[in-house]
């Protein structure tokens, strides 16, 4: 959830909260933009008399009233404005007064933080919430900002994004447009902190460690490696016996609530929206390692209530926030053929906003506008996802480590290995170095890209592959998996990849021979098969049908590449171990509860294990 | 043993950035230096084939000088230019090179022979290296205006070994010879198997390529990763059945001689030299992270130093990988650094004067009975003996159990570890994917593996670690070490690798990246079924604890204070080593897929059966 912006996405990435602050040097371009900007600061009071920190930039040379562009966000008013004129120089010509504002407890502003503020019941008036705080925010800025018009639009990135949204549920009618940007949805089914009930233990740690806070600190490891820290580490009882002490809200809060309970679906962000009123543009990364469900949930629920046709969708080939960098022609080592960040601010994001807020030019953008890595084309949708021009097809596991589109005609065969808790497979290749660190510099945000051979051919490993494609295959919507297995154990995670193999003579580029690109992956906890509320002991070696949401893809595999399918029980330290052994709460767990399994992966008629894909037909 | 016609020759300018290899097919790629002439001879050996040799003579010759000789089967053609950098300061002292390709190899006559054994009457033999050495030095001293009637051979692996081969039976002139990581023992130790192991990709890849013909050309993969190539090979015999189809003699000898039967022994090169007096001083060369030949030099040394009446027989180790010493300055090794710049220092101080102390009388020879360097302290050490005698101590690390390693044999605590080990999913010996060692489209890093982060094999559930906790002190290990294992496995063959490591404090302010790094010391690999004897291979009983030994060979290094001392054991080493079935066959090489089984391993870390590491420690 923490925007990585990027000043060069491919040399590296900073954190926002290492945006160069006041009197710091920055870029020839971005120093003359400032140059001709004067900024100022003012302290606005909420309803309950809680004053927040809020940065104006406005041009010096402001002809007539401007609309205001405004950012609420967790991580430094100061900074957050500073890096607008780093990243969206066509916003900065436009002309705006931008305000960025500290959320309640972080940096200038006062009050008490809250992690994903929950948001008040709609008769609750005595209590506050970012909702309220963006509405009282607007309304003091539309009365008080001298020579602005009237309009406000907000958007951002992350947290940020969230903090639209949350100005979304109720918006001030001086809000006229909005781009929530890999804005979370919800936290214990696809976002930062959990995905399906899983949780993501290194983000959430490292998260929560450095922002739970006053400012943004990064936790201090006392081992390079992280993989081993958090083996080490032992049952996540350990996180506060020996290091938060109950210091850190967020974390207490995630032990105290191992299931979808209430604490989580209040701050689910969809279970809020009842209507859309203002211009929204939702923006999601294809390989965004922080957010990518979110986007997509919010897009789908905010679509079914879009009355006026105003609710619109881009996803590009980005991680998180990749869109900010200078030209996302590539993201690590693969390449996308243009400058897909570049044409985002300028052709797409610059255009709305002026569109909405000063009446300039016309809007031509598509209901959802979708990058299409592979063929490296923009595409665009008159739904997303698509409804027309595709075919729901199934890509079954086979005998032999095939994949196949034959459903298979065996019965009672599976494939099946040993996933020993004690020793999971590392999501990346080690040393997996600090989330945050800068010594040396991490190169998380670019993980989603790794080459997966890392993990393929492992013992503790499935993987199904295609023979190389006689022709170009695309999908485009909704990628589900369905695996049909059994564990010895009483719990169980089930880790499902996509991937693309690329040929093995690859002369554009050599390094990238065999290269292994995941396309969509994603994590099942098993505990929760019938329910997210109500975990339950899984029946040892009793086969059952585990749903994992892999979302959504617009993805060509090549003539030539392979389509391959990996399949895990580990996936250290991304997601937290699994003891294996039933236990009410994992955070709870003793090192005796973690024990060894062995998984089996079903591929028969009757227990097809497939990944359901929305193929293009035309 | 593959050195250097084969790597490209900006490798030696490329310093630790990059190591680049590539095949080089002929025509010299550089100008050889304006200040020497090159002619060209075919010299006529006993037999009436003809020996392709170039000989560079110094443009201005002020008086006779001695003959300078090397001999191989990567292009004699090549070696010309190597007077600007690799014989550059010895060709600054004036020497008349020789350069000679072997027999049936690039422009010479003749049949080429891999690691041709010396000749037997009995079997009809008439030439050997040897002979061919000797044959080459009369017509030199016959036909070469300006010499001074003494010989120096040189030379790296193969050629190092032929500069063993010069020995045998040496010519009266040949005065000076430094066989520098000659192999020994190709079924014990060097390039080709260890202690009965068979290092596959290597082997593969290196008869594919030499054996292609006369001019060696590389494999040519069809997959980048050669770890998944070899893994889908299936059983060794789909080598000859898809790919070489008997054409490549060497693998087939491979095949036919998975024993250390007569084929290997008579190829073993220090028996010759086991009561043989030392007549030629001798300048033996090696590096402590040679990922070729590192057994040899050191068994060839030991096996002359007794017969060294005259003290004449010396050797020099360094920290360097496969003929480190003759490219760049040393200063480092991959991402290790050194604090001195070991090669470079090497051929001025040591390489170059001990040639012309023997060949041109000049100076006096300052150099002690063995030279190594130490890394970690990252200092030359001068030894009365190799290994020491005096001033160490024989200890034992011993495993514990709950990973740990200490001095004490473990009193309590679980009696072993285990693990799985699945030839079928064998673990990688570098991180994916691995490249191919030679001509691959992607820059080679093979000769840097040996210093890898092995970060990539810890933690797997294959793999076991144990780990000593954080040195308060220095500990300096000089000598040999051998590790014994009392294991057991379910199956009836089993390989045991160990690993000594050095880990790197968490935290390396001048350099982060090294944070926790696992650099390997020392390694090496045992194939269970030799447990008795190389020539005899028996099964292993199931579920038996057995003894076994691993020769790690030799070091000298100091683990710092901070530090960690790891080992790491594992039962495959993919495609390093071939798989072993873990079921006992007779021979593996034609071993079916059904034969390839799962086997649990049991390493015994209890006080009757105290697996341990044996080391030379240094007294403080």
């Amino acid at each position: 959830m923490n925007v990585l912006r990027s000043i060069g996405l491919v040399a590296g990435l900073s954190l926002v909260s290492a945006m160069p602050a006041a009197g710091q040097h920055l870029p020839p371009g971005a120093q003359k933009a400032m140059d001709g900007y004067d900024h100022s600061t003012v302290m606005i009071s909420m309803r309950d008399g809680i004053r927040l920190n809020t940065v104006v930039w406005r041009p010096k040379d402001q002809a007539g009233p401007l609309p205001i562009l405004f950012q609420r966000t967790p991580y430094d008013a100061d900074g957050n404005c500073r890096g607008i004129f780093f990243e969206y120089a066509a916003i900065v010509r436009e002309q705006y007064l931008l305000v960025c504002q500290d959320l309640r407890g972080k940096y200038g502003s006062e009050g008490k933080f809250s992690m994903m503020r929950p948001t008040k019941a709609p008769d609750d008036s005595k209590t506050v919430d970012e909702t309220t705080d963006a509405y009282d925010a607007i309304d003091w800025l539309v009365k008080n900002l001298p020579n602005n018009n009237g309009r406000v639009g907000m958007r951002g990135i992350s947290y940020d994004g969230w903090t639209t949204m949350m100005a979304l549920l109720d918006p001030h009618p001086a809000l006229k447009a909005a781009s929530p940007q890999a804005s979370p949805d919800d936290m214990f089914l696809g976002d930062d902190f959990h995905h399906n009930g899983a949780f993501r233990l290194s983000y959430g740690f490292e998260y929560v460690a450095a922002v739970d806070g006053q400012t943004f600190t990064p936790y201090a490891f006392d081992r390079l490696d992280t993989y081993e820290w958090f083996l080490r580490l032992g049952g996540l009882a350990n996180v506060d016996g020996k290091y938060f002490h109950r210091n850190k809200p967020a974390w207490t809060d995630f032990t105290s609530h191992p299931a979808f309970d209430e604490y989580w679906k209040s701050r689910k962000v969809i279970r809020h929206i009842t209507s859309v009123k203002v211009p929204t543009l939702t923006v999601a990364g294809w390989w965004d390692q922080e957010d990518f469900y979110g986007p997509l949930t919010i897009y789908e629920k905010m679509e079914s209530l879009d009355t006026k046709g105003i609710n619109y969708l881009v996803i590009g080939p980005w991680n998180h926030g990749g869109w900010v960098a200078p030209e996302g022609s590539s993201l690590g080592p693969i390449q996308f053929g243009s400058a897909t960040s570049a044409f985002f601010r300028d052709s797409v994001e610059a255009r709305w906003f002026a569109y909405w807020l000063k009446d300039k030019g016309t809007l031509d953008l598509p209901e959802a506008l979708t990058f299409r890595a592979g063929t490296n084309t923009w595409q665009r949708h008159d739904s997303w996802p698509p409804k027309t021009g595709v075919a729901e097809r199934k890509l079954y596991f086979g005998p032999g480590s095939r994949l196949t589109w034959e459903p298979p005609a065996a019965t009672a065969t599976f494939d099946s290995y040993v996933s020993d808790p004690a020793h999971p497979v590392p999501y990346r290749a080690r040393p997996i170095v600090p989330l945050y660190g800068s010594k040396p510099r991490s190169s998380w945000p670019l993980w989603q890209l790794d080459d997966q051979r890392h993990s393929h051919l492992r013992p503790d490993v499935l993987t199904f592959e295609m023979n190389p494609l006689a022709e170009d295959l695309t999908i485009s919507g909704k990628v589900l998996a369905r695996l049909f297995a059994s564990t010895t154990g009483t719990d169980a995670d089930w880790i499902v990849k996509l991937i693309d193999a690329y040929p093995e003579d690859y002369p554009d580029d050599p390094k990238m021979g065999g290269y292994q690109l995941m396309v969509v992956g994603d994590v099942f906890r098993g505990r929760f098969v019938t329910s997210y509320e109500r975990p339950a002991a899984l029946t040892p070696n009793k086969v059952t049908m585990f749903p994992v949401d892999l979302h959504a893809a617009d993805y060509t595999f090549k003539r030539g590449h392979r389509i391959m399918v990996q399949v895990q029980s580990t996936w250290f330290p991304l997601i937290d171990r699994n003891p294996q052994t039933f236990v009410a709460n994992i955070f709870e767990a003793r090192d005796q509860d973690y024990r060894a399994a062995t998984q089996r992966i079903f591929r028969s008629a009757r227990y097809p294990s497939h990944l359901a894909v929305s193929v293009v037909t035309r | 043993m593959f050195l250097d016609t084969l790597l490209h020759p900006l490798r030696w300018f490329g310093g630790a950035a990059a190591v680049s290899i590539l095949f080089v097919s002929g025509g010299a790629a550089q100008d050889v230096r304006p200040d020497y002439v090159k002619r060209t001879e075919m010299i006529r050996m006993r037999d009436g084939v003809l020996l392709y040799t170039e000989i560079f003579t110094p443009a201005h010759q002020a008086g006779p000088l001695p003959v300078l000789m090397e001999r191989t089967p990567y292009n004699a053609a090549l070696i010309g230019p190597r007077l600007s950098n690799r014989y550059k300061l010895l060709a600054d002292d004036a020497y008349i090179f020789v350069f000679q390709d072997v027999r049936g190899k690039y422009q010479s006559e003749g049949t080429f022979v891999m690691i041709r054994p010396p000749r037997d009457p009995k079997r009809g033999e008439t030439v050997d290296e040897g002979s061919d050495t000797n044959d080459t030095i009369d017509w030199l001293l016959k036909n070469l205006p300006g010499h001074n009637g003494r010989v120096g051979m040189v030379g790296i692996s193969y050629g190092g070994w032929l500069t063993m081969m010069a020995l045998v039976d040496p010519h009266p002139a040949l005065k000076a010879v430094s066989p520098q990581a000659s192999p020994d023992d190709m079924y014990l130790g060097d390039d080709f198997h260890h202690n009965g192991t068979f290092r596959l990709s290597y082997g593969f890849e290196y008869v594919a390529s030499l054996e292609a013909g006369r001019i060696s050309e590389p494999w040519r993969f069809d997959r980048a990763d050669t770890f998944e190539w070899f893994l889908r090979l299936g059983g060794l015999a789909n080598a000859d059945t898809r790919y070489f189809k008997g054409q490549r003699p060497t693998w087939t000898d491979f095949v036919n001689h998975p024993n250390f039967d007569e084929f290997w022994q008579r190829r073993k090169v220090s028996p010759v030299f086991a009561h043989k007096p030392v007549t030629v001083p001798t300048l033996t060369v090696a590096g402590w992270w040679d990922q070729e030949d590192f057994y040899g030099p050191l068994t060839i040394y030991q096996a002359m130093e007794p017969n060294d009446t005259k003290g004449i027989n010396h050797i020099v180790i360094g920290p360097w990988n496969h003929g480190g010493w003759a490219r760049g300055d040393g200063n480092t090794l991959g991402p290790i650094q050194f604090g001195t710049n070991a090669s470079a220092w090497f051929r001025e101080t040591v390489e170059g004067p001990w040639f012309a102390y023997w060949l041109k009388d000049w100076g006096t020879l300052d150099l002690p009975e063995a030279l190594t360097f130490r890394a970690g302290d990252n200092t030359w050490q001068r030894h009365d003996h190799w290994p020491p005698r005096s001033g160490v101590s024989a200890k034992s690390l011993y495993l514990q159990p709950d990973g740990g390693l200490g001095w004490e044999v473990p009193r309590s605590g679980a009696a072993f570890s285990s693990y799985v080990s699945d030839p079928n999913r064998p673990v990688p010996y570098r991180r994916r994917p691995v490249t191919p060692l030679y001509g691959g489209k992607v820059p080679s890093t093979w000769p840097l593996w040996e210093v890898d982060d092995q970060r990539h094999a810890h933690l797997r559930p294959d793999v076991l670690s144990f780990d000593s906790g954080m040195l308060a002190d220095d500990v300096t290990i000089s000598g040999q070490v051998t590790a014994r294992l009392f294991a057991a496995t379910t199956g009836t063959d089993a390989d045991w690798v160990v690993k000594l490591i050095d880990v790197y404090p968490e935290d390396v302010p001048a350099d982060p990246m090294m944070g926790g790094y696992q650099l390997m010391v020392v390694n090496d690999v045992f194939r269970a079924r030799f447990r008795k004897s190389y020539e005899h291979p028996a099964p292993v009983v199931a579920n038996q604890v057995a003894p076994y030994t691993v020769d790690l060979h030799a070091a000298d290094y100091t683990f710092k204070k901070g530090h960690r001392i790891m080992v790491q054991i594992q039962s495959s080493w993919f495609p390093l080593i071939d798989r072993n079935p873990q079921r006992f066959v007779s021979n593996i090489f034609l071993a079916k897929d059904v034969d390839f089984m799962t086997a649990t391993q049991r390493i015994y870390h209890s006080a009757p059966y105290p697996s341990r590491i044996d080391v030379s420690v240094v007294n403080r």
